[in-house]
Order: C-alpha cells, then structure tokens, then sequence
C-alpha cells in the first residue's frame, strides 16, 4: 500500500507540470495589463513601463515561465504586488476560511444526507421517501447564489438570527465563529446533502437486496443490526466515493459562496485575483488547489482499502 | 407527477414564507435621533483600492478610502468653489503665474510631525510629476519654498482652474511628509501619512480598511470644516451587491455604497436605511475617431441622432429618479462650467435624419466593433439598447463584451474597437481626460481648454467654456447620453452623510 502512495504522488508530478503551463499561458495571454491596474485610470504609458518591468513582465513569456518554475523549486511562490505580500502568505492567510466552511459543510452534509438517506430507504416507496428525494432534488438543482440569497433575506433579513455577512476567525470564540458560517455552510453543503442523500438511499437499497442481508433477516437478526452492521458498511463505498469527491469540490468550489457571504476565502482570493490580472497569485492558487484536490482523492482511495477488505487486498497484486 | 408535485408545493411553501416575512416591514418614524461622539461607522465598499496613494491614480474606490486621510491644499466646498484647506490664504499675482501659499500653522501629521513648507513643496511637485491632473495641466509649473510658512506655485502660464485642480479629490494634491515622499517609488508610496481627520490603523487587504481617529486634529478656522465624531471608520469591500443591501437592512452596515436603481426601491422599503442620491458623472459613447468608419463625421452624426437618451437610460438606470437628461457635460449643481450650447444636437432619436447622415458618411455595411464592459451593469445595458437603435438605422453592429481589464486593455488600442459606451466619475470643471481618450480628436479641444485656462476667471471664461461645449455637439469626440445619479444606502442611525464629487464619511456620526 506504501508503495501504492508512492505511485500515486509521483503522478501528481506531471499533472502539476501540465496544470502550470496551462495557468501561465491562460494569464499571460488574456488581455489586462497588472501594471496598469494597480497603478490606476490616469497612470502614464512610463509609469505602467516601469512598474511592468519592475515586476518582470517584460521578459518573454517562456523566459517569464521558467524564472517562475526555478523560484517555485527554491519554495518561493511569486510575490502578489496588489497584496504587498508573498503569494504563499497570501494564500495561507485566505485559507483558513475556506477550509472551515468546507469541513463544516462537509460534516452538515453527512449528517443529513446519512439521517435521511437511511430513513427514506427504510420508508422506499412512501410519501415520506418520496419528500425526500423531492427535496434532495431541490438541493441538487438549486444554484448557490440562490439558495445563500434567499437564507440571507430569511434568516440574516427578516428573523436577524444570523448575520448577514462577514467572518470571524476561531480564535474570538466558537460561538461567534459559528454565527457566521451557518448560512454559508447550508448553502455550500445543501448540494452535498442533495447528492449524498440520494446516493445513501441507492447503494442502501441495492445491498438490501443482495442474499447476505436476506440471511441475516432469516436468521432473525434485529433490523437495525441488519442496517448499521451489515448493510451500511457495504454501502458505504460508493458513498464515500460521492463524499470525497464532492469533498474536494467544496474546497475548490466555494467561490460563490464565499463571494456571496464575504467571507475572505481562497476562493473570493482567487476571484479577486483574476480581475486584477494578480498573475503571480492565480498561479500559486491554482496550482495549490490542483494539490489539493488529487490529494483528498487519494485519501479517499486509501480510505477504500480501510473499509473494504476486498479493495485492501488488490494492492498487493 | 409525484415528484414535480412535491417540488411544486416545496416551492410554493419558500415562496409565502418570503412574502409572509416581508409583509411586516413599516416605514420608521423615529429617525430624528441626535448623533452621539464615538463608535464604529461600518462602510461596504463594492472595490478595494488598489492603494492608497492618492495622488497617483484617479479610481473613485481611491478617492473615497482616503478622502478621510490626506488633506490639500485647497478643498471644495459644495458649490465647487475651491477654498483654503491647508492653506490658510492665496496670494495670486497679476500676471497670473504666481499663486503664493500662506500655510496654516500648527498642522499635525499622523506620526506627529508638524507640517512645513517642505512637506508641501515636496508632495505637491510629487503630484505635479505624477498625477493626471499635474500632468496634464501643470507641465512646467513648480512648487518652491519661500520661508518657513509660505511656498510658492510658479506656473509657465495663468491657468484659472489651478486652484480647483489643487482642491479635486481625483487624483488629490495630498500633502504628505516629505520623507515619505523622498522614500515613494514612483508606482506609490509605502506609508499612508496625512494630516486629516482620520488616520490608517490596520488595512486588511481583500477584507477591510480600518481608520482611526487622529486625536490631534483641529478644522479651528477652516471655511470647510471637518468635525470626526466616530472613534473608527470600516471600510468593509463587499463585492456582491446584495450582500451590501442586505447588511445595510440590518444594520450590519451604517452606509452601503453603490447601490444599483433596482435594489434603491428595496432599501427605500426597508425601515432602516434611506438611499442618498447625489449627481454623478455622464455616461458618453466614445468614437473611434482616429480610425474606421467613425473617422467620418457624418458616422458620428449618424449615430448622435439615432439614439434616444431616455431609452437608454432607461434601461440602464431603472427609472428617471436615477438618472438626468442633460446635454451639458459639467451638472448643473457646478454652475461654473454648466453650459447648455449645443443642446439641440442632444437625445435626437431622429432615425430619418440617421439614415441620411449615414448615406452621407459612405457607410458601406462595416461590421462596427461595439466593446462593452459586463463589469458595470449600466455600460452593459447601454450597449445593447444602442447596438439596437444603431441596427436600426441599418449599421452592423457587433456587442464584444468584455471584463474590465480587459476592456481598459483595449481601450487603449484603436485597432480594437469602434464605439463603446463608459461613465465617468463627476468632476467640477470640465476635465481634460475626456479628450486624452485614445481614438477622440484631440486637437481642437486643446485650443479651447488652453484658452479656458489662460482666462482671467471662470466667469471671463464663460464664452470658451459655451464653445468648447459646442465643439463637443458639433464634433462629437463622444456623445453624451445623461448623467447618472449615484445612489449610496445610509442606515438611519447614522447622521452627517454629505456628498461632494463622493462620499464623505468624516462628518459622520451614530445615532446609538
């Protein structure tokens, strides 16, 4: 399994190699100069001059790629002019949020998509099953933005429980932390819910049916041993694929979220930083985030081998 | 069936359950509540600024973070008319060319230092080099120091608008300490000294700036005065507009700005906040006058009749509390270089008359390259209803739309683009950049601002500032389609909003 990893991380080597030359030529050849944007409407043609090349953006661009390459190696990620700061600063400054509102969403998933799934797969073909996974359509069809908006004027607006925006980092109290990220973790993990729920009542319902359960009903086993001890874990693999999958979406995926609520995250990072042309960031976030993401799939793949004894033994073919 | 059933009642429920909620919102009654000393006054902000040097660039998002923090010179007062800030008096020679400072005494910085004539002779020949203003007005002119409490502005000729453009607040002639000036790169200086009413205490970049108030401060004797009554502004950047309206309804917020005509009903509606109009800027669509089929004339012409103001306007602001129909460049509200010439060329909507035009032009069915921004949503909008009345006429016109820097990219390259709509902040005199738009004849117009500027004084300028406005009708290096009206939320517990060329926050106090 050791050797499994391994083989899995050096993957990771030409899919970052690819994903950098892609990024650096898709910033490189939209328009916008990043000079001109920091200096502002009324900067002099000199003024944008000086500042291009003071940032190294005069080179050519395979010349501009490969300083890149080389300082990246020498673990320096780029400086973020309009930040005044290095790019891994910047980047380790904005992701505290944004991985705060994914495991929380992450976990409000879970739990709801597990109570409900469970339940409606007990009730298959009832109207309480059939609610279910009339909302979890909803969940699935109904865009971020619009689900935050309609929170926000319901619970931020009318009732003033939550705020309506905004961020506060652990450290001033759990309680205030939590205040914030209430209403953007619904609307981040309301998908999750959605998607896992519907998987939990399908992959519940084909175990159901196979002939381990049947004996085990024969034998008279109790129904809720049946479903946490039997059916459950063995269903449980494809949900974990769903989790992690959406997992790692969540991570990448909480722009709209976060842009929504205000909270400084990476994704409102990597937003803020397109539309300023702020080359060095977008490059250093993206590439953290392809990271990011091969890596929580990984975890999910070893994770399999955890939970299924099957799986656990194929890696030492 | 079931399911969609189910979907529907889902729905329906959220559906009542947001009207029912909405229904109890009244009016408030009880506003008149006097401002208290001390607090925090919570600002959103749709942009960061990319800095906060303010002589360096003319971004409103600029202006209106460090209006607070740096002082000139001179200031505006509402009418426009520049009066000594800094400054405590003017001294101007007779031939013009002279304008002499004396320099009020006993101005603190916010590191303590007291301001001296090097101070200002440093950061205004700073904002002579750098500026858009100082460059384009200015080239030649210096500042020098006459004793310790007076400087001197040689200038190489009269220019009457010296004193206005020393007040601008875009980009600001911001008296800084002249080691911070010594220690600036010309791309912005490191530390954001002033001497006004607030000082910067923590700039969280991509999150908010946090100002405080400078205890040393004193307005003793100013004819604009300035009186800080918050302990702290936030200025939060909030780039999702209903996120901002939404923190101004529950009083997450004291003052949201840029409010979009649909959302002002809603915060209209809202028994916590009240929407402040002020004139703003034009909305202009500017020709390619250098290359392609605008370079004829009778195409400018063409166009300038086609369009019909109210229409577009319409669909760009709403309704017509939110915009002007006005032909003048400068609003009326600036008296000075308010001018109506050349109005019967204005809001024509005469397609007869179009058509013709565009005969004479030689039109010959070009494609025309319409570049717009979907970044500012009254740009956008303008665009597709004139790209409408232009199809109209029988012009080919393509909508190439674009992100903002990407759009100001290409601005700059007159083989990119044929016409394109864009709104300019308000200025109180009739400003220069109009014309130093890539693509507009410059040519002329510069012959009528140098004679603006060589006059006596505004009022003896008055027949220049009436032909330069004809020139624009009658050659339209742009035509002008309105003026919009800025709109900005305040809540009602907070007092002392005012609004001059934007938002001023140092007045401001709370109510609880």
């Amino acid at each position: 399994m050791g050797a499994y990893t391994l083989k899995r991380l050096f993957a990771l080597i030409p899919v970052l190699f690819i994903v950098s030359i892609v990024v650096f030529l898709i910033t490189r050849l939209t328009p916008g100069s990043p000079a001109a944007i920091i200096l502002g409407q009324g900067a002099s043609p000199e003024q944008i001059a000086a500042l291009s090349k003071e940032m190294g953006l005069d080179e050519p661009v395979v010349n501009q790629y490969f300083i890149w390459l080389s300082n990246m190696f020498h673990g320096d990620f780029g400086y973020s002019y309009f930040l005044n700061k290095p790019v891994l600063g910047a980047i380790w400054d904005n992701v505290g949020p944004t991985v705060s509102l994914a495991i929380l969403a992450q976990i409000f998933g879970v739990a709801f998509a597990l109570l409900f799934g469970i339940y409606a797969a007990k009730h298959k073909g009832t109207i309480r099953d059939e609610s279910i996974m009339g909302a979890s359509l909803l969940g699935i069809s109904i865009p971020s933005f619009l689900l935050g908006s309609f929170l926000i004027l319901l619970f931020a607006v009318q009732l003033r429980i939550f705020p309506v925006s905004g961020y506060v980092p652990l450290n001033t109290g759990l309680f205030e932390y939590l205040k914030y990220l209430v209403l953007p973790m619904i609307t981040l993990g309301a998908i999750q819910a959605a998607l896992i729920t519907r998987m939990t009542r399908s992959s519940l319902l084909d175990t159901i049916s196979e002939n381990f359960v049947k004996t085990a009903k024969a034998k008279g086993l109790n129904e809720r041993t049946i479903m946490l001890k039997h059916t459950l874990r063995v269903s449980f693999l494809p949900i974990l694929t769903v989790i992690g999958e959406s997992f790692a979406g969540l991570v990448t995926g909480a722009a709209v979220t976060e842009s929504l609520f205000n909270i400084p995250g990476l994704g409102q990072l990597i937003v803020s930083s397109i539309e300023r042309r702020d080359y060095a960031l977008i490059q250093g976030a993206v590439l953290l985030i392809t990271v990011a993401y091969v890596v929580i799939n990984l975890v999910v793949d070893l994770l399999y081998a955890v939970i299924d004894p099957r799986v656990r033994n194929s890696y030492h073919d | 069936m079931k399911r969609t059933y189910l979907l529907f009642i889902s729905l329906l429920t959220i559906v009542l359950m947001v009207a029912g909620c909405s229904g109890n919102a009244s009016k408030n009654t009880s506003s008149e509540k006097e401002g208290k000393e001390g607090g925090t006054l919570n600002v959103a902000s749709q942009s960061e600024p990319a800095t906060l040097d303010a002589q360096i660039t003319g971004d409103s998002d600029v202006k209106d973070a460090t209006r607070s923090i740096y002082e000139g010179l001179m200031i505006l007062d509402d009418k426009g008319n520049p009066k000594p800030d800094l400054a405590s008096k003017v001294d101007i020679s007779d031939d013009k060319k002279t304008y002499t400072f004396h320099l009020r005494k006993g101005v603190k910085f916010h590191n303590g230092k007291e301001m001296t004539a090097d101070d200002v002779v440093a950061s205004i020949n700073r904002w002579i080099k750098l500026s858009s203003l100082g460059k384009t007005n200015f080239s030649g002119a210096e500042m020098t120091k006459t004793n310790a409490d007076t400087v001197e502005l040689h200038l190489p000729s009269p220019n009457v608008n010296t004193l206005s453009l020393l007040a601008d607040p875009i980009p600001a002639a911001a008296i800084l300490p002249k080691e911070v000036v010594d220690n600036a790169s010309d791309e912005g200086i490191k530390d954001y000294i002033g001497t006004g009413p607030y000082k910067v205490k923590e700039w969280k970049k991509n999150q908010y700036l946090l100002l405080e108030k400078f205890k040393d401060y004193s307005s003793k004797g100013r004819e604009v005065k300035k009186t800080p009554h918050v302990d702290e502004i936030k200025i939060s950047f909030v780039s999702d507009e209903s996120t901002r309206i939404s923190g101004i309804t529950t009083g997450q917020f004291d003052v949201a700005l840029s409010v979009s005509s649909d959302n002002a009903k809603q915060v209209e509606g809202s028994q916590n906040a009240k929407v402040e109009t002020s004139p703003g800027g034009f909305m202009g669509l500017f020709y390619n006058a250098d290359k392609g089929v605008f370079k004829d004339i009778n195409a400018r012409k063409a166009v300038n009749a086609a369009l019909n103001s109210k229409d577009i306007l319409d669909s760009s602001y709403g309704s017509s509390d939110y915009y002007k129909l006005s032909s003048s460049i400068v609003n009326k509200e600036y008296p000075n270089y308010y001018s109506t010439a050349g109005k019967e060329e204005y809001n024509q909507h005469d397609k007869k008359k179009a058509k013709e035009y565009l005969k004479k032009s030689g039109y010959n069915g070009e494609e025309i390259r319409l570049m717009a921004s979907r970044d500012y949503q009254d740009q956008y909008n303008t665009a597709v209803v004139v790209q409408q009345e232009l199809k109209d006429i029988g012009m080919n016109v393509k909508l190439e739309v674009y992100d903002w820097a990407t759009f100001s990219d290409k601005m700059s390259d007159t083989n990119q683009w044929d016409i394109y709509p864009v709104d300019w902040n308000a200025r109180s005199t009739i400003f220069q950049g109009f014309w130093t738009t890539k693509g507009t004849s410059v040519e002329k117009s510069m012959d009528y601002l140098n004679k603006i500027k060589a006059a006596p004084s505004v009022k003896e300028a008055r027949g220049d500032i009436d032909a330069i406005q004809q020139y624009v009708w009658d050659e339209l290096p742009f035509t002008l389609i309105g003026h919009k009206v800025n709109i900005n939320a305040v809540s009602n517990n907070a007092k002392g909003y005012e609004y001059n060329l934007g938002p001023i926050f140092y007045n401001m106090s709370l109510t609880k």
